[in-house]
């Protein structure tokens, strides 16, 4: 069992503490997301966007998976015609930041939450990708409704799948409901995953994020934002797990108006555990990589070395 | 002179959209999205200048992405057509501006200098050369000739694929540096003022791409004060002293910036809009700090009324300026936004559950309310009319009738009649009619005629979608007044069991035969999306499927028009394996309609009462009939009626009965055959319509396939182990 994490941000810093941390954890693997793929309403194409930039080097021993975030809507807006394109380039791009930043990597993952419309083309892309990949492995993430519904999703022709344990269901503006990870949601999926036909690596969720609410709605996303910046803040009075926006305002580049609440969504090391509990039943002892989403200094500040190993040894 | 705006340009400012950071793994973008109901139409505010901004009825947002890349063409040489008091062809000017080479420049440069320099024709033809001031036309074309070699730094698209960008020339620091160079000498040379000006916006934007923003921001400092002219070139050279404060995040400078050219530039309205991103309240009050006079104040409050918060805006300009205009917009946004919430939605999402009609009034956002209740009574806005007819809408929807009504009349009057704002208070007052009717009314209903025919008849969207409320909150009433034919001719969808009730069925039809009707029950009959020939066809067709033939073709013989639709195939041919298209294809007989097949069903019917073999033959027919209108058959679109064609119907019960009926009547083993391998096929698909969970295979043998041993001696049993794998299978 290879233990590995995800790295999530545009720039690849890692700071002595968090090179202890993998040292410490043993840690065998990262998935280095290289960049995503949005489509650009202006040159009517698909496009790299936010790029990573390695500001220090990866740890010796620890093998790097390039991961590309393709957007579904990127895929239903590229015409048929221009898959071959879009693959050609992508595995260009990956290979030439590899290769400025003197990584060798045998694995490349592909990451989309492809839907039933853009599944043809999708899979097109994979197909293409591998025959280029020759020698290297390829895998693709694997959301629980795609192993539920797989009848009308298909199975991405690749090596082996990242089955993405958490975000299960909609981004819920709900007090009593964690969008991240909910054992009812999860529940109706796990049985379905001893009868997927692709070996799977699982990717568990360790990060936090803030929901902007308005009126009961989600309205966005609030990313590099933790429960922190808003307790520090007078304009925000804390409500259990929630934040009240006071008055109206411009905080951090995003607009708050008055009783807007934000939800801070977290991930505790206990409810990290029982996702690991319910999914590694569900597996066959083989060997795997358990990857924990997502390597980020403040979100390992809150969990302990001992809970991090339990994690990892659920699953043996 | 510049040639055309440039694509990095617009590219960097939309870009800025893109958020860098973290970029988290999930679906993203679906969750946020909604299609919202309007009744409300912004161009009743009359503030089209910024018509970009309203909101449509499709969408909360904003309009869709727009390249600005050839902008500034038009204008561009509109104003050296100008300069040059008319004196050079357009087209002239455009293919200097826009189409010479920097070879060509030059050759002109020489040749006004002495004329007998060789000079290609033409050139020699371009109207410049008339041009009676020599000393202008070569700053010009000396100018022209720096705009194009200034051209390759601000017009280069990266390559967003190719991380190197080898090939982009502002990695040239030092060639660009030394263009810089050169261009302020020939800024600080040139005599005329607009030429100079056009050296500052060259010179500002290559310092800009060349990353120097503190030197971009110094010499902006220094010189764009002594330009008093207000042209576009002013404003694009000011989007790049934005530009270069928001880079350094500077950002309070960067957004006054932009409200600036947002106000004063029309054509970079949308362009500034799209820049404007205070980060903190910090920098916003800053920006407002550096506005120079209310006015300024005003439009960085209007940009912030558009990108977050219409209330909060329209409160302080109204407090700076009652008499801005500028709230005008914002009134528009803030209502159509709360229409959202108030208003349903009229799309069926779920089918299990009807939605309410009725208006949220606890939906209605008692702050805006209030505010636009308090400016409409103090008259001293810009347009009044506007304030009134808010409040009798939002009167309206918070159930206030008779305020919305007085307040609809004021906006009538204070608008001069005005045909768009007569129309939309007209449209208020629909509303209002609606929501007051308690009980059935022949004169409402009259009105309401007139009213439905009038909103059919608008071509606008609004117009549309209070058409379609109205039908379905009228039915809603209807359905609580307990007419429940007027409810379905309304809304169809509201009574899904109408169409299986027989009584229901009657009264409609009674209403359909009605000699005299009223406008209204037309108007609504109209509506109604299914015709008295659809009614009964639906009927017999249901009856049939209780193989109550008889009674079914009285039914379609009780109505001109009813069972008209043709099969595409022979319904009474049967095969061993079904095979519809070669049926449809193959069909060269006389094409029998529902009405005719229902016909000669009911023949056949009579003719299973009489000898045995004709008995027999009738029933083989029947059950080929039976078989052929259920969802396995070539005539399943016999079920498909305008009414109702979801659902499939797969129970081949009757045609089994009668496929076993012939076989036991007649005395023919290859025709008995026959009969039991087509009742097989029945039994096969009954078992699979209701197959127990675990199983797993292709094929159950039943009933019929063992008794088809007993015709193992037939020509027929050969043809069935050919031709079906089955049975092949069952057989070894």
């Amino acid at each position: 069992m290879d233990r590995s994490f995800y790295y999530w941000k545009t720039r690849f810093y890692l700071s002595n503490q968090e090179r202890d941390y993998l040292s410490n954890l043993k840690i065998k693997k990262l998935y280095i997301r290289f960049f995503d793929i949005e489509y650009d309403e202006i040159s009517k194409n698909p496009m790299p966007v936010g790029t990573i930039r390695f500001a220090n080097k990866v740890p010796e021993g620890i093998e790097v998976i390039p991961v590309v975030y393709l957007t579904n809507k990127a895929l239903q807006k590229t015409a048929d015609g221009s898959i071959e394109v879009l693959t050609a380039n992508l595995y260009q791009l990956v290979k030439s930041l590899a290769a400025q930043n003197a990584i060798k990597f045998t694995e490349l993952q592909m990451d989309c939450d492809w839907s039933e419309t853009t599944r043809t083309k999708y899979f097109r892309l994979l197909k293409l990708l591998k025959a280029e990949l020759k020698n290297c492995k390829l895998t693709a993430t694997i959301r629980l409704h795609q192993i539920k519904y797989n009848k009308i999703t298909g199975v991405p022709p690749v090596d082996r799948g990242m089955l993405m344990f958490y975000n299960m269901g909609k981004i819920s503006a709900k007090e009593n409901q964690n969008s991240i990870f909910d054992k009812n949601d999860a529940a109706k999926y796990v049985s379905y995953i001893k009868k997927y036909s692709l070996p799977v690596d699982v990717a568990l969720p360790l990060f936090s994020w803030g929901i902007h609410i308005r009126e009961h709605k989600p309205v966005e996303l609030l990313n590099n934002l933790t429960s922190d910046d808003f307790s520090n803040n007078a304009n925000f009075t804390q409500n259990g797990q929630s934040y009240m926006a006071s008055q109206s305002f411009f905080f951090r580049g995003f607009y708050f108006m008055k009783n807007d609440m934000v939800k801070i969504e977290e991930i505790s090391p206990d409810l990290c555990q029982d996702a690991a509990n319910m999914v590694a039943k569900e597996l066959s002892s083989s060997s795997r990589s358990i990857a924990l989403f997502n390597l980020d200094s403040l979100t390992l500040s809150r969990y302990e070395k001992k809970n991090i190993e339990k994690i990892y040894n659920t699953f043996r | 002179m510049k040639k055309r705006i440039s694509k990095k340009f617009t590219i960097l400012f939309v870009s800025l959209l893109l958020t860098v950071g973290i970029i988290l793994a999930c679906g993203g973008g679906d969750y946020f999205e909604d299609y919202i109901n309007s009744f409300f139409n912004p161009y009743v505010s009359k503030s089209d200048h910024y018509a970009t901004f309203y909101i449509s009825g499709e969408s909360s947002g904003y309009p869709e992405y727009y390249s600005g890349v050839h902008e500034f063409d038009s204008v561009n040489i509109d104003e050296w057509s100008v300069f040059f008091n008319s004196k050079v062809a357009r087209t002239d000017l455009k293919n200097l501006v826009y189409k010479s080479r920097i070879g060509e420049i030059d050759t002109l440069i020489f040749y006004i200098k002495d004329n007998h320099y060789a000079i290609k024709p033409k050139l020699k033809n371009n109207s410049l050369l008339n041009f009676q001031d020599k000393v202008i036309a070569k700053e010009f074309l000396f100018y022209l000739g720096f705009a194009k070699r200034c051209e390759p730094f601000a017009n280069y698209v990266p390559d967003w694929w190719d991380r190197d960008n080898a090939d982009d020339p502002r990695k040239q620091t030092t060639a660009m540096q030394k263009l810089i160079d050169g261009g302020k000498k020939s800024f600080s040379n040139a005599k005329n003022i607009n030429i100079r000006q056009r050296y500052l916006f060259q010179l500002v934007r290559l310092m800009y791409n060349a990353g120097d923003y503190d030197n971009c921001i110094s010499f902006c400092g220094q010189y764009l004060n002594t330009f008093p002219l207000n042209n576009s070139i002013k404003y694009r050279t000011l989007g790049y002293l934005a530009g270069s404060h928001y880079k350094l995040k500077e950002y309070s400078k960067a957004n006054y910036l932009y409200s600036v050219i947002y106000d004063q530039c029309d054509r970079m309205q949308y362009i500034a809009f799209q820049n404007f991103h205070p980060q903190e309240e910090g920098d916003w009050n800053e920006s407002l700090a550096l506005a120079k006079n209310t006015h300024e104040k005003t439009v960085l409050w209007q940009l912030l009324g558009i990108y977050a918060d219409p209330l909060r805006a329209m409160k302080e300009i109204y407090a700076l300026d009652p008499k801005s205009d500028l709230v005008d917009l914002l009134l528009t946004r803030a209502v159509n936004i709360d229409e959202g919430k108030f208003l349903t939605v009229t799309f069926y999402y779920d089918k299990d559950t009807t939605p309410n009609y009725e208006l949220k009034k606890a939906k209605v956002n008692q702050e805006l309310q209030t505010f636009i209740k308090q400016v409409a009574e103090s008259k001293n806005s810009a347009n009044p009319y506007l304030w009134d007819l808010c409040t009798g809408y939002l009167y309206t929807v918070s159930g206030d009738f008779k305020a919305s009504e007085t307040y609809l009349t004021k906006a009538v009057y204070e608008a001069n009649n005005d045909r768009s704002v007569s129309d939309q208070v007209r449209m208020f007052r629909f509303v209002n009619k609606i929501e007051l009717y308690e009980r059935p009314s022949a004169k409402m209903e009259e009105d309401f005629a007139e009213e439905l025919k009038w909103l059919k008849s608008d071509g606008d969207s609004r117009a549309k979608n209070v058409y379609a409320w109205a039908l379905h909150r009228l039915s809603q009433k209807y359905h609580k007044f307990g007419d429940l034919v007027k409810a379905q001719c309304l809304d169809c969808i509201q009574g899904p069991g109408f169409y299986d009730d027989p009584q229901k069925m009657n009264s409609l039809i009674k209403l359909m035969d009605k000699p005299a009707k009223t406008n209204f029950e037309t108007f609504i009959l109209g509506v109604h999306p299914f015709s008295r020939a659809n009614l009964f066809e639906y009927q017999a067709i249901n009856l049939v499927y209780q193989h109550r033939l008889k009674e079914a073709l009285a039914k379609l013989e009780a109505c001109e028009g009813a069972g008209e639709e043709t099969f595409s195939g022979d319904p009474f041919l049967i095969h061993i394996n079904d095979c519809h298209d070669c049926d449809h294809l193959a069909f060269r007989g006389q094409t029998l309609t529902k009405r005719s097949f229902v016909k000669q069903m009911v023949a056949l019917e009579v003719k299973t009462t009489k000898s045995s073999k004709e008995a027999a033959s009738a029933y083989f027919n029947l059950g080929n009939g039976y078989y052929n209108i259920t969802y396995y058959g070539n005539g399943r679109a016999f079920y498909q009626t305008p009414l109702k064609n979801e659902d499939d119907i797969y129970n081949c019960s009757k045609a089994e009965e009668c496929y076993d009926k012939a076989m036991k009547l007649s005395t023919d083993p290859e025709f008995k055959a026959k009969c039991c391998f087509m009742a097989a096929k029945c039994e096969q698909n009954n078992f699979f319509n209701n197959k127990p969970k675990d199983f797993n295979g292709d094929f159950q043998a039943g009933n019929y396939f063992h008794l088809l041993d007993n015709y193992s001696q037939t020509n027929y049993y050969q043809d069935i182990i050919r031709e079906c794998g089955y049975f092949k299978t069952y057989y070894h």
